[in-house]
């Protein structure tokens, strides 16, 4: 592998991403439930066939283009450009780990790249499904200042690059499911009291009539672990890109109004429970000498929890979201240098938020 | 889509698997989610636009009236990327931006139950122009199939010519 990208993947592995560290607002209305917020605009080059149906030729010739439009885009400020197929799979789901590109790009086998800014809050995903998917992420709930960065950065490399569209369809991407604005905007929420009191289910339905889609962060379905959730606009077509960050913006504060709730009722019914389990977590997080992934976030989250309650005092938040990013399998694998075996992995995840929790 | 432990129940669960970042997901239902011992799940039914999409595709197919879940646009193909509707109902994705045009009729109805408007009502794309008619590689196409078919082998041989430099210049 080219040194620089070896250096730059081994640094990645040590450090949380910029946007993580940059502070939202005293007043941001995520209250600590909303950790951060992503919206992704979904491109295409016009008349240029989709990367699963491009030959090798093709989604080369795609990535060169946008690499240099983007590259020449100042509002972009691309730091590092990282071709895909040269990565090994532990690599590629560093990148995942770090809520940077998706598994399906991933996943991909076709010349594919992704290219980041500084801070990791602009992402370029090249070839992931669509041609372009431009991410932008921030702390806390801020889908207005999000969506008007990646608008701007829209406009800009529209002006050189000729984008799919059709009057009728809107942006055209290779899934229908988001084809017209090409925009999903997310927010990941934390849902510890909701799940702890069995509501987290009937909630997120409720949610889902806001036109959303949920998924949970680690695991799927049934297997959710960690209490994180992402929820993101479900529909593309028929309405305007501030309707959509408006949406989030209403089902945001619907979340964090229900989430506080099921606090308030903790807090009422069960408060020595709830710091009983918080302190707990805490003692096995500082004193553990082996935490597997699933655990480790339960964990994580059961503190999280315990500092927005005023339970824990001398933790940050801040640290336990760079911890969830860092105690990942491929970021552990990287840190070390070398592929890790399950209790190898464990032994130096609990080392890792030992000495970052002591 | 049927559960795949019982093979009888409508699958309602999606159930994953993860052992240390290696994942199976399976679509179960209910009763073989309990059997597999697993406890009360946080999220028991689908919340994602994915799986309502195949729903969607399965109920337009079912709609059409063909046997054997077939669909009387099957073999209809994207004149740009040979794309077939057939590929689109199995795949759930398009193989290019023409494929919207090709397919722009059961599109609009999928689009339409999906969004719940098939009318685009965000940003319009003021960057570069639609090619014109004479670099449309998509008319230019036509148009070569037309003279082909017409044996006008001087005109086919200039239009793919044409058709040669824009492909050239799209790369």
């Amino acid at each position: 592998m080219d040194p620089g990208l070896e250096q730059t993947l081994q640094e990645l592995s040590a450090r949380a991403p910029g946007w993580l560290l940059d502070p939202p607002d005293e007043d941001d209305p995520g209250e600590g439930i909303i950790l951060s917020t992503r919206v992704r605009l979904a491109r295409n080059l016009r008349a240029v066939l989709f990367p699963h149906r491009a030959d090798e030729d093709g989604n080369t010739n795609v990535r060169d283009r946008l690499l240099a439009a983007l590259a020449d885009s100042e509002a972009f400020a691309i730091r590092t450009e990282v071709p895909l197929e040269n990565l090994i799979w532990s690599d590629r789901r560093l990148l995942v780990e770090r809520f940077m590109i998706g598994v399906g790009l991933a996943e991909s086998s076709h010349p594919a790249g992704v290219a980041f800014s500084a801070d990791e809050s602009l992402v370029a995903g090249i070839n992931e499904g669509d041609h372009l998917r431009l991410y932008c992420t921030t702390a806390g709930f801020e889908p207005g200042q999000a969506w008007e960065r990646i608008d701007r950065i829209d406009d800009l490399l529209g002006g050189t690059l000729p984008f799919a569209f059709s009057s009728d369809f809107g942006y055209l991407t290779v899934s229908p499911t988001s084809a017209g604005t090409g925009l999903r905007a997310s927010m990941l929420a934390h849902l510890p009291a909701l799940v702890l009191t069995g509501e987290a289910e009937d909630v997120l339905r409720r949610i889902t009539r806001f036109g959303m889609e949920v998924k949970g962060v680690f695991g799927e379905g049934s297997a959710v672990f960690g209490n994180l959730f992402r929820i993101a606009n479900q529909r593309t077509l028929g309405r305007s890109e501030e309707d959509i960050i408006n949406a989030l913006y209403s089902a945001g504060r619907k979340l964090v109004e229900y989430e506080n709730d099921a606090r308030e009722t903790l807090t009422r019914e069960a408060w020595v429970q709830v710091a009983d389990k918080v302190h707990r977590a805490l003692g096995i997080l500082r004193s553990a000498r082996m935490l597997p992934l699933r655990e480790s976030m339960n964990l994580l989250s059961a503190v999280r929890f315990g500092v927005n309650m005023g339970v824990v005092a001398d933790v940050e938040q801040r640290t336990l979201e760079v911890l969830t990013i860092l105690v990942q399998p491929s970021h552990l694998e990287r840190r070390e240098g070398r592929s890790l075996d399950p209790s190898e992995r464990d032994a130096l995840r609990a080392e890792v938020v030992r000495s970052t929790l002591e | 889509m049927l559960c795949q432990d019982c093979r009888q129940r409508v699958a309602t669960v999606i159930y994953t698997e993860v052992r240390e970042g290696e994942k199976e997901v399976l679509h179960l239902c209910k009763d073989c989610v309990e059997k597999r011992g697993v406890p009360a799940p946080v999220l028991k039914n689908p919340l994602h636009v994915d799986l309502i999409f195949q729903d969607i595709i399965e109920q337009i197919t079912a709609e059409s009236g063909v046997p054997d879940g077939g669909h009387p646009l099957d073999d209809t193909a994207c004149r740009r990327c040979g794309w077939t509707f057939r590929d689109f109902r199995s795949e759930g994705i398009l193989g290019c931006p023409t494929c919207y045009a090709t397919f722009a009729e059961p599109l609009r109805e999928i689009l339409r139950r999906v969004h719940g408007s098939e009318e685009h009502l965000g940003k319009i794309y003021s960057g570069l122009p639609d090619p014109a008619p004479e670099d449309d590689p998509d008319l230019l196409r036509d148009a070569l199939e037309e003279a082909v078919r017409n044996e006008e082998f001087e005109d086919a041989a200039a239009l793919r010519d044409r058709l040669r430099s824009i492909d050239g210049e799209e790369g």
